[in-house]
């Protein structure tokens, strides 16, 4: 599957959690877009799906997911790939992701995001993944980097050029996690600028903010508090890089008030905003 | 897969079993050491299939307490590990597990509890359905009626029970003292979703025959033939008639069917 990198903007968005449901219906808050948890909404019918139609009346939305395993070596679940189609039918999403990882081997599932090792048999192997999940659901989908606590003796390249090879050879899209590149070059002593430089910004069409839990030696990914300074530096660098990216806040635990997560969604607008003029003015300059 | 196959297996069986010849395959640095890298899957992974039970099993938790619940949680998890996509589902053999187990064996209610608040869990996110109108019932010639069976909505669930668990559950759910556990023989109880919201209730011995029958495909001749065994033939058919109008207005009903005269 080939098309164009001319990548959309859907603007600054939210995780769609249910402790906000009735406050968005209510108050219809200023987001651009929302980002569903897709198992979640991989059920029968009752609440969540009553909800979801709601929202989905009111915003755009993009669906992200935990259990395509693609890294796995079990074969493709087609059971959960007709489910993830018909979801996609329901909610039209702007476009549908999932994580560079595995999560389960022999039909088990940790319900964890498992790292891969970065090797050759793993790019091949996912590449090809990725291309056959994208043809049948007949649209490219985003790969997200994981936050990862361990590193394989067998890996032979950095976590970056692992990403960008495969989506280069799978033709698909990523969504750039910056709180997880921050975890990861804590937890692996590398350097997050470099982690940045090395992604194909054409490919990059969302970015993840999220909070951790410091542990002292190392960062555990936790998305239960908010983005710290040197997350919020690092999403700065990325748009000076890269250039605006559709952006969300991601929290998935101790969720506050939707108030108060509009906060930070205004401080990621904030930063975009300022590098954008920033940018911009650099380009009178020099036109003058 | 010569090399990613024995890796993700090694992994697993460290994940599920604590098998640890998986350490030689992880590089330790001098600041976390190869035993912690591997801790913190491994308690994540505890802890998240822990807090997915507690999810959809939160009043027997507070039954049980914290540390209780988090021995059963991982007891159950060593002989269940999930196999599901969705982790919504995980617990789905909680209650027969209770009621397996040597140790939860003296405590028989358990498993009825977790069958109670599993079964919650279903019909919460059953699939939607119309549900029939008391005024369809009046466009059916009356010679007819005889002929109707009936479709029940998707989230209607029949359970039986021996132990008073919905009591206990809703004072627990209510933050109140809950009663003791006693047996209550075959007490039969109905669990649906009208709107969005789940209710429940018990039934008595002739509405619990009624609507086990409905949900077999008899036909409402054959139903009001069966509550004679509680009621005087003349008053068959109004007692059916009555219950119908019961289900139908508590929303348990979707269709109808019937043959013309």
């Amino acid at each position: 599957m080939k098309s164009d990198l001319k990548k959309p903007h859907l603007g600054f968005g939210l995780g769609l959690r249910t402790d906000h449901y009735q406050t968005i219906l209510n108050e219809k808050p200023k987001v651009d877009w929302f980002e569903i948890l897709t198992e979640n909404y991989m059920v029968p019918g009752g609440q969540p799906l009553f909800f979801l139609d709601k929202i989905r009346e009111l915003y755009p939305m993009v669906m992200h997911g935990v259990s395509l395993s693609i890294g796995s070596t079990d074969p493709l679940d087609q059971t959960y790939l007709s489910e993830l189609k018909n979801l996609a039918k329901r909610i039209e999403p702007k476009w549908i992701s999932d994580h560079l990882c595995w999560t389960g081997i022999h039909g088990k599932n940790s319900h964890d995001l498992l790292p891969l090792p970065y090797t050759e048999e793993a790019i091949h192997h996912i590449a090809s993944r990725i291309s056959e999940v994208q043809d049948y659901l007949g649209q490219r989908i985003l790969i997200e980097n994981v936050s990862s606590y361990l590193t394989y003796q067998q890996s032979m390249m950095t976590e970056w050029d692992f990403l960008s090879e495969i989506a280069k050879r799978a033709d698909c899209l990523i969504l750039l996690d910056i709180n997880n590149i921050y975890v990861s070059s804590i937890n692996h002593e590398f350097n997050a600028i470099d982690y940045l430089k090395g992604m194909p910004a054409e490919r990059v069409y969302q970015i993840h903010l999220a909070g951790h839990s410091n542990m002292g030696d190392y960062i555990i990914d936790t998305h239960d508090h908010d983005v710290i300074d040197p997350v919020w530096d690092l999403y700065a660098e990325t748009i000076r890089l890269m250039g605006p990216v559709s952006t969300m806040i991601e929290r998935d635990d101790n969720i506050p008030e939707l108030s108060e997560i509009l906060i930070e969604l205004n401080h990621a607008r904030a930063i975009e905003k300022s590098i954008r003029e920033k940018s911009h003015e650099k380009f009178i300059a020099l036109a003058e | 897969m010569k090399n990613l196959l024995p890796l993700q297996n090694k992994f697993q069986d460290y994940l599920l079993n604590l098998r640890d010849d998986f350490k030689k395959d992880i590089v330790g640095t001098e600041r976390v050491s190869t035993e912690t890298r591997l801790g913190i899957y491994r308690d994540a992974y505890r802890i998240r299939l822990h807090d997915a039970l507690a999810a959809n099993f939160p009043i027997l938790k507070i039954y049980l307490g914290d540390e209780q619940f988090e021995e059963l949680a991982f007891d159950y998890l060593a002989e269940y590990p999930s196999h599901f996509r969705s982790i919504r589902w995980f617990g789905d053999h909680l209650s027969p597990f209770l009621s397996q187990q040597e140790k939860y064996k003296a405590f028989p209610f358990l498993s009825e509890l977790a069958q109670f608040e599993w079964t919650q869990t279903l019909v919460f996110d059953a699939k939607n359905s119309e549900i029939l109108q008391l005024e369809e019932l009046g466009l059916i010639p009356p010679e007819s009626w005889g002929s109707m069976t009936f479709e029940l909505h998707p989230s209607v669930h029949r359970l039986t029970f021996s132990w008073n668990v919905p009591p206990i559950w809703q004072a627990l759910s209510d933050e109140t003292t809950p009663p003791e556990p006693i047996q209550t023989p075959n007490t039969a109880w109905i669990l649906w979703r009208q709107e969005l919201v789940t209710h429940f209730c018990s039934l008595s011995e002739e509405e619990a025959f009624g609507l086990d029958a409905l949900m077999k495909g008899n036909s409402f001749e054959k139903i009001c033939e069966g509550l004679c065994q509680w009621v005087e033939e003349d008053q068959a058919a109004m007692k059916a008639a009555s219950l119908l109008k019961g289900w139908i207005l508590a929303g348990l009903i979707a269709k109808v069917a019937w043959v013309k005269p």
